[in-house]
């Protein structure tokens, strides 16, 4: 019997395609991929590990061939579902691309195959957080001018919410910051940056009028209810209480 | 009156206006601020769970009608104030760069006549378009018997403009709003559909020809809309749902908003009809029908049966079409049309392209089908999977009818709340 091989990634998106390239080059059964975050503490004693260091290039082809042998939706599908950082993924997208390459875009009505079902379900779960965030997502004024808006989502969207206000809030330089993974997106009108060095807290201090407008804000809130028709059950099951934490409505 | 003062009373008279939408416009910025997302966004959510994603307020609640139902009615003691169209514009953007709204909700009492106040409107929408440079989304309401020019203004600055019929015909208009007059309701609705038309026809013009490089003013991009007050008349569903579909289909329009009547007032108890509480399940239902009428393919008067006007409360309009029509079931789900497959109770339009999508590899059975998203609680009474029949009652009205109202063991949750 074949020992297993554990292929262990940075944990970068890169990463794990440089691992899936080299997966689908030694055509074994037994590899699993997997991110430094997860490798086993405790190294079983007949299996292997290997190291993969993260080629750009070799990611890159693996991108284009997706592109052009199986879709471009599958290649953003693919991207959500590993957003969602549910352990074991990279062997669901492994086994989506290779059913990809052998029956091309059709794969994704593939339902009997598990990874199909998985890889749907978990992007479409990260789709829907991403639309949730636009639209929960608070941005305060900072003394300095630019505006600061702080999240804790459960999945790492940062990526895919950054663009949408760097083309909404064009005029004004903002800050997002995801607080459980510590990344940041920084633009500054003109580029649009991640990074994951801190900004220190005393550079997050309000501007002296920010309170007046989040004041001003929850008196609006206050003030649209319909009384005749609350219903505080439905209002939770579109707001679940993880998101109230930085809602200005809410504090 | 303090800012914030104004904002609570403004806010107040405009929530009974209950169109949510953010959506249908796609307006972009080249430098200055924001942005429409053709889908829409949701920022927020009432305790009434309805979503918030404008900033919804009037612009002044001095109103000189006395609309029976409505809370802004000159006879009404109420606060009563009016914005600046800078501090409308001020807040609006303000709010909009902490991502609070897509944008704003601006409406009005009549306040000194109905050309000043549509002025007032058209100043303020104006200035955050230009002064303001902000390219987010406006929703504004039209001014019936405003000049024809101020409304034809407005469509050019903001993304959906709607006028408000509130009654489903004329009488029941003059006898709760007689202030207002239906013909000009009516003939702002054609100025508005006349705008939309005469931009679509230009914007075919450039396409053909083109050389021509700047960009066309766009009209209303997001379509019009209006609202209907349910339970004020006595009017019935089967009048309303064949209003709403010339709305649709004569004038263009592209959502009919429906709201349950809430009595503010105990001053005209004598003209309104006795409710015991607002008709929410009765709203609910036309907003079901709505969606028949627009996605479903489904005409008003195939909703109702000969002796029937109003839609049941105790069941949805379209199990009560199937019940009505049983001789059109059970339907073979392997063979049947895709319009077919949209008139079985509990398919919908994405499961039904799901089961043509799948149909076209391999046989369905009956487990298939929840993986499609069909409701089978609904639909197994309706349907046969490889010619078998899964619904576990004789094919009966009455059996079936009694296991959708009541169910084997569950209860349907109205969407609205009772």
């Amino acid at each position: 019997m074949e020992a297993i091989t554990y292929y262990i990634y940075d944990g970068s998106y890169y990463g794990m395609l440089t691992a899936i390239q080299w997966r689908f080059q030694i055509q074994s059964r037994n590899i699993i991929i997997t991110p430094d975050q997860h490798k086993p503490n405790t190294l079983e004693l007949f299996a292997n590990y290997t190291q993969i260091n993260t080629n750009k290039q070799l990611a890159k082809s693996l991108l284009k061939q997706i592109r052009s042998e199986i879709s471009t939706r599958i290649e953003n599908r693919i991207y959500y579902a590993f957003l969602s950082e549910q352990p074991g993924i990279e062997d669901f997208i492994f086994d989506y691309l290779s059913w990809g390459f052998e029956i091309g875009e059709q794969v994704e009505e593939l339902l009997s195959k598990e990874s199909v079902c998985k890889i749907n379900n978990l992007s479409q779960k990260v789709s829907r957080e991403r639309h949730k965030m636009l639209g929960l997502l608070r941005f305060q004024k900072l003394t300095s001018g630019i505006y600061y808006a702080p999240m804790e989502p459960d999945h790492d969207i940062i990526t895919l919410i950054a663009p949408h206000f760097r083309k909404r809030l064009r005029d004004q330089s903002w800050i997002i910051h995801d607080k459980s993974r510590e990344k940041y997106a920084l633009y500054n009108q003109k580029q649009l940056i991640y990074t994951t060095s801190s900004i220190s807290q005393n550079k997050l201090s309000k501007h002296e009028e920010e309170q007046k407008f989040q004041n001003l804000w929850k008196k609006y809130f206050c003030n649209i209810t319909i009384p005749e028709r609350r219903n505080l059950r439905l209002q939770k099951q579109f707001l679940p209480k993880k998101y109230w934490k930085y809602l200005t409505e809410k504090n | 009156m303090e800012l914030t003062e104004k904002l609570a009373i403004l806010a107040q008279g405009a929530k009974y206006d209950v169109s949510c939408s953010s959506s249908g416009s796609n307006r972009s910025n080249t430098k200055g601020l924001g942005n429409a997302s053709y889908s829409g966004i949701c920022h927020s959510w009432t305790e009434d769970g309805r979503c918030v994603s404008l900033l919804k307020i009037l612009f002044s609640n001095i109103c000189i009608y006395d609309c029976f139902y409505c809370i802004n009615g000159t006879s009404n003691d109420i606060p009563r104030t009016s914005f600046t169209p800078d501090e409308v514009a001020k807040l609006t953007v303000e709010f909009y760069r902490r991502n609070y709204i897509e944008g704003l909700f601006l409406s009005s009492a009549i306040t000194v006549d109905k050309d000043y106040t549509m002025e007032q409107l058209v100043n303020t929408v104006k200035k955050l378009r230009t002064d303001y440079n902000f390219q987010g989304y406006i929703h504004l309401k039209g001014i019936p018997g405003a000049d024809s020019d101020l409304l034809t203004k407005a469509g050019r600055l903001v993304d959906r403009l709607s006028i408000n019929i509130e009654l489903p015909n004329r009488d029941s208009l003059k006898q709760l709003a007689p202030d207002k007059n239906g013909r000009e309701i009516l003939t702002a609705m054609k100025t508005v559909r006349h705008g939309i038309k005469v931009y679509k026809e230009n914007k075919k013009q450039l396409q053909k020809n083109s050389r021509s490089s700047k960009p066309l003013p766009s009209f209303v991009p997001a379509g019009q809309s209006t609202q209907l007050i349910v339970g004020a008349s006595n009017d019935s569903d089967k009048e309303i749902l064949n209003l709403t579909e010339n709305l649709y289909q004569k004038i263009g329009l592209k959502r009919v908003f429906y709201s349950a009547f809430i009595p503010v007032t105990n001053k005209h108890n004598d003209k309104l009809p006795a409710i015991v509480s607002p008709p929410y399940q009765r709203e609910h239902r036309l907003y079901q029908a709505d969606w028949l009428l627009r996605f479903y393919n489904f005409t008003s008067t195939e909703l109702f049966s000969d002796n029937n006007f109003n839609l049941l409360l105790e069941l949805d309009p379209k199990a009560h079409y199937a019940l009505i029509n049983l001789h059109l079931f059970p339907k073979e789900i392997n063979t049947a049309s895709k319009t077919e497959l949209l008139r079985i109770p509990g398919v919908g339009p994405k499961s039904a392209n799901r089961i043509v999508k799948a149909r076209k590899h391999f046989h369905l059975n009956y487990q298939d089908l929840k993986r499609m998203g069909v409701v089978l609680k609904r639909a197994r009474y309706f349907i046969t999977c490889k010619g078998k029949y899964y619904g576990g009652v004789p094919f009966k009205k009455e059996l079936i009818e009694n296991r959708l109202i009541s169910g084997p063991g569950y209860k349907q949750l109205s969407l609205w709340g009772n």
